[in-house]
């Protein structure tokens, strides 16, 4: 027979172990929700958002930016700005696809007859005209297809996003089936696959492709440029491999971001425990990222600090800022302007590794880079 | 007892004082921020530079919400980062590079 004692401490065990439970799963679900924000802004800003929508651009980084502040600092106080930061990006990417849309009309006004089987290699959208015979009246669907990382190894993940416009189907193909007109998802396929997705509407059906390429996992400590891990592009949209291909076929002169390099190539650092101090083997990738920004002077670059999990939140987003700071301080040394690099820091919330050892966490505390 | 009293008086006057001037720094951050943002929309940027510009007034509004909530630090972070985007905008909007 257990004593009173005994029972009502059972009692507040179980209470204190049901809130810590609950509120991490909130901070997941909250992260969850940051990615998605981020995967807005970052197909908004492929699809032109920065010359088409600048303010609602603005006002949804400056909402990410108070939300990524505030869920650092306490996750019951988050929700307001994540949801101000949602309906901000919604708002975003609603008018860059409307924008995407005008410009493939008034493209497709204006190129009578687009050279065919040139459709892949559009890095920016995938897309595709319709039936040759819609007329203006019912235009056909517009159709958005991406992933977030175009090589992954066998294992991990990438995210798939798409969207459509004057679709009333849409299904993605293989092992997806029927899905809403937007939305994204995450893919794990064991070998390399290519997602085709298909619009249809009124005004005709829209196809487009998207290949994720998968490889064999390598035991590397430190990233070489091009094989980001699934974590570290959680929350980056940059570098899809969307190909498109229209029943028209030709690519579109409207299209966004053509003839960018290396887009979406990314590398990494390790960092000591604790520390944010730039280490001496981590020279040959800042060294690389430095030459890939002098060549190519229109690309942006992204620094995102990570940590392992040890510490308490606000301190590992602190941590991951310095780190972030740091591997941005170092390439700003070596020549790269200060302007073109932006940082962010996930602390401890998208390890590369979900290990609970010293090996998964050397491989956590790390610097992405991701060129945008 | 009666020794700490003048170290607890002393920490009772130190701390309204020291929350007082944490508030006025960050308002002041809060007012140059403003000075510039106007000082970029008055040379035109939100047309020439609409991204930087309207980047600048998000990081003010935030910077006003943090604030409001008595994070004076933080306020003073999104304040600097609106005042470096006013400045850029500004920059381009009066002719400079970008």
């Amino acid at each position: 027979m257990i004593d009173r004692g005994r029972l009502l401490f059972l009692l507040l065990a179980f209470c204190v172990a049901f809130t810590a439970c609950g509120s991490r799963r909130l901070a997941r679900e909250e992260t969850d929700r940051l990615h998605v924000v981020e995967g807005r802004i970052a197909e908004s800003e492929r699809l032109g958002a920065m010359e088409c929508a600048p303010r609602e651009l603005a006002q949804a980084q400056g909402a990410l930016a108070l939300a990524l502040h505030e869920m650092s600092e306490r996750w019951e106080g988050a929700d307001p700005p994540l949801r101000a930061a949602e309906t901000a990006s919604a708002d975003l990417l609603a008018k860059a696809k409307a924008c995407g849309e005008r410009a493939r009309l008034s493209s497709r006004a204006t190129t009578p007859e687009p050279s065919p089987g040139a459709g892949a290699g559009r890095d920016a959208e995938t897309a595709g005209t319709g039936s040759p015979g819609a007329g203006p009246a019912v235009s056909a669907p517009g159709l958005s297809l991406s992933l977030d990382n175009g090589t992954i190894e066998r294992g991990r993940s990438a995210n798939l996003y798409w969207s459509s416009t004057m679709a009333d189907n849409v299904f993605i193909e293989p092992d997806i089936g029927p899905v809403e007109p937007n939305g994204n998802m995450r893919v794990a396929p064991d070998r390399s696959t290519t997602y085709t997705v298909t619009a249809t509407g009124p005004g005709g059906s829209t196809t487009g492709t998207a290949m994720l390429k998968v490889t064999e996992p390598s035991p590397r400590a430190s990233g070489a440029l091009g094989e980001p891990r699934d974590e570290e592009v959680a929350a980056s949209g940059t570098g899809e491999q969307g190909t498109g291909t229209s029943p028209g076929g030709g690519r579109e002169p409207g299209a966004v971001g053509t003839g960018r390099a290396m887009e979406g190539e990314s590398g990494q650092i390790l960092f000591d425990f604790d520390r944010s101090a730039i280490r001496a083997d981590a020279k040959p990738t800042l060294d690389e990222v430095a030459a890939h920004m002098k060549r190519n002077p229109g690309a942006s670059l992204r620094i995102e600090g990570h940590c392992d999990e040890r510490g308490t939140r606000r301190y590992n987003r602190i941590l991951g800022q310095r780190r972030a700071d740091s591997a941005r301080d170092a390439l700003v040394g070596m020549g790269v302007p200060r302007e073109r690099i932006t940082t962010i820091s996930h602390g401890e919330d998208a390890p590369a590794d979900p290990g609970h050892d010293e090996e998964a966490w050397a491989k956590n505390r790390r610097a992405v880079f991701r060129f945008r | 007892m009666r020794r700490f009293l003048p170290c607890l008086t002393t920490l009772l006057l130190l701390l309204p004082s020291a929350a007082w001037l944490a508030g006025c720094t960050s308002a002041q951050a809060l007012s140059s921020a403003r000075a510039s943002l106007g000082r970029a929309r008055a040379a035109g940027a939100e047309a020439a530079a609409p991204y930087d510009y309207y980047m600048a007034e998000s990081f003010l509004a935030d910077a006003d919400h943090e604030a409001g909530e008595g994070d004076y630090r933080q306020a003073r972070v999104f304040a600097s980062r609106s005042e470096e985007c006013s400045l850029r905008a500004r920059r381009v909007a009066e002719g400079g590079a970008r």
